[in-house]
């Protein structure tokens, strides 16, 4: 028992440095694919129909094709076009891709649950497009939307271990490396327990913010 | 005040409105009556600006006026919706404080204290900070009045303001009407409920159902 914890002390340092990639592999995916995918929802809307059939071929693609496809295609099949990325780059290129896919569809069911009565009242107050959207429409879609944004980010934490493909030092693999070497289980439940810990902090902060908007029904 | 001459408007082929005319004078209540399906809220959504009609003119104070662009920083045209359409996610005050900041860029304190003026003279003095889901259906419809009026309207439309409520509201509903007409507003009014509209109205104007093309 005394042999496993101190193992454990040993191969924590690299293994927190895996969970530090991985971290910024989400934090960075979340704060562009968010705005992006709120943007291509609008998009989706859009009155102009060629934009409209662009974001709907580039969502299908996103969802319709495995994340570990796009992944390999951004890092190893570009190069062949001479489209070279870093591996950290290509990572975050697939992962906001394929999430703002994901997120555009989510605003997009939020958007159409927003009561069309609310724009006509915005309209006949007065209020711009751009200050309906603002004030009215995106605080309530936000409310709506929260639970399954929520899933996303849970499912974001655990893919980000595809980077394991394309050669990134992402938490999984930290593990894995120990494993391999050391021939025990022990990394791999040690990775495992980081997940959860991981998926536990972000599910008790989603809460947080669901209760922060269940202030009106 | 208001007018409208030859107002024409048809859906897929099945004509709404046919050569409607109105007027209303300042300071007095127009009720638009007639069974469901005449076409009266069409009619009042032309007029807000909601709806485009397909011919036909108006006139504010005998200049040309275009509905559609009712949406100019001079304040014309209010309008209180059958079911209210408050802004959920905001507070009774800033339900009324919005529109007022936003559109007529007036500072947060001066549209507050006039949001709890009105408030106060419709009696919701003390609900200015509890949100739309906490009010009663005639205290919604309260708030959506002071919403309209905080933008200083010539006009405050109503789309059937009675049907939402209680029958016992009906009465407060007059009463609240015929105070703002006393305070020299200028009202239309969408109804089907026919004793309602004589007890408030100086003129009735009668829509009749579609007919087919």
């Amino acid at each position: 028992m005394n042999g496993i914890l101190k193992y454990s002390t040993e191969i924590l340092p690299s293994l927190l440095q895996g969970t530090k990639l991985t971290l910024g592999l989400f934090v960075i995916t979340l704060v562009l694919s968010l705005p992006i995918g709120a943007l291509v929802s609008l998009g989706l809307r859009s009155r102009f129909k060629p934009l409209q059939w662009l974001l709907n071929f580039y969502v299908w693609l996103m969802r319709g094709t495995p994340l570990l496809l796009q992944l390999i295609f951004i890092f190893y099949g570009l190069p062949v076009l001479h489209i070279y990325f870093e591996r950290f780059s290509a990572a975050i290129f697939a992962f906001v891709l394929n999430y703002a896919a994901y997120f555009a569809e989510i605003f997009r069911g939020g958007f159409q649950s927003v009561d069309k009565g609310q724009f006509e009242a915005a309209r006949v107050l007065r209020l711009t497009y751009p200050q309906t959207i603002r004030k009215i429409v995106l605080p309530q879609v936000t409310k709506i939307v929260l639970p399954s944004v929520g899933n996303e980010v849970i499912n974001l934490v655990k893919d980000s271990s595809l980077v394991y493909v394309i050669g990134l030092g992402d938490l999984l693999r930290a593990g894995n490396i120990a494993m391999t070497r050391d021939v025990t289980l022990v990394p791999l439940l040690m990775v495992g327990a980081i997940y959860l810990a991981l998926t536990a902090l972000f599910t008790f902060l989603l809460r947080k913010v669901e209760q922060h908007y269940s202030y009106y029904r | 005040m208001l007018e409208a001459s030859k107002i024409n408007k048809s859906f897929n082929g099945t004509q709404v409105l046919t050569d409607i005319s109105l007027e209303v004078d300042s300071g007095k209540i127009l009720c638009i009556v007639g069974p469901s399906g005449a076409g009266k809220t069409t009619l009042l959504r032309i007029i807000t600006g909601l709806e485009q009609a397909d011919s036909g003119s108006f006139k504010i104070d005998g200049q040309p006026f275009d509905p559609d662009s009712n949406n100019t920083s001079n304040a014309l045209i209010g309008v209180v919706f059958q079911d209210f359409r408050l802004f959920p996610h905001l507070s009774v005050l800033e339900n009324i404080t919005l529109a007022p900041e936003l559109v007529l860029k007036e500072s947060r304190t001066k549209a507050q204290a006039k949001a709890k003026d009105i408030l106060s003279q419709l009696d919701l003095a003390d609900k200015a900070d509890i949100y739309p889901f906490q009010l009663s259906g005639g205290q919604k419809q309260r708030v959506a009045i002071a919403r309209a009026l905080a933008l200083d309207p010539k006009i405050l439309c109503y789309d059937e303001p009675t049907s939402a409520l209680d029958p016992g509201l009906r009465q407060s509903v007059e009463t609240l009407i015929l105070r703002l007409k006393s305070q020299g507003m200028t009202q239309i009014v969408v109804t089907h409920d026919m004793t309602f509209a004589q007890n408030i109205a100086d003129k009735i104007l009668e829509v009749k159902p579609a007919q087919e093309l």
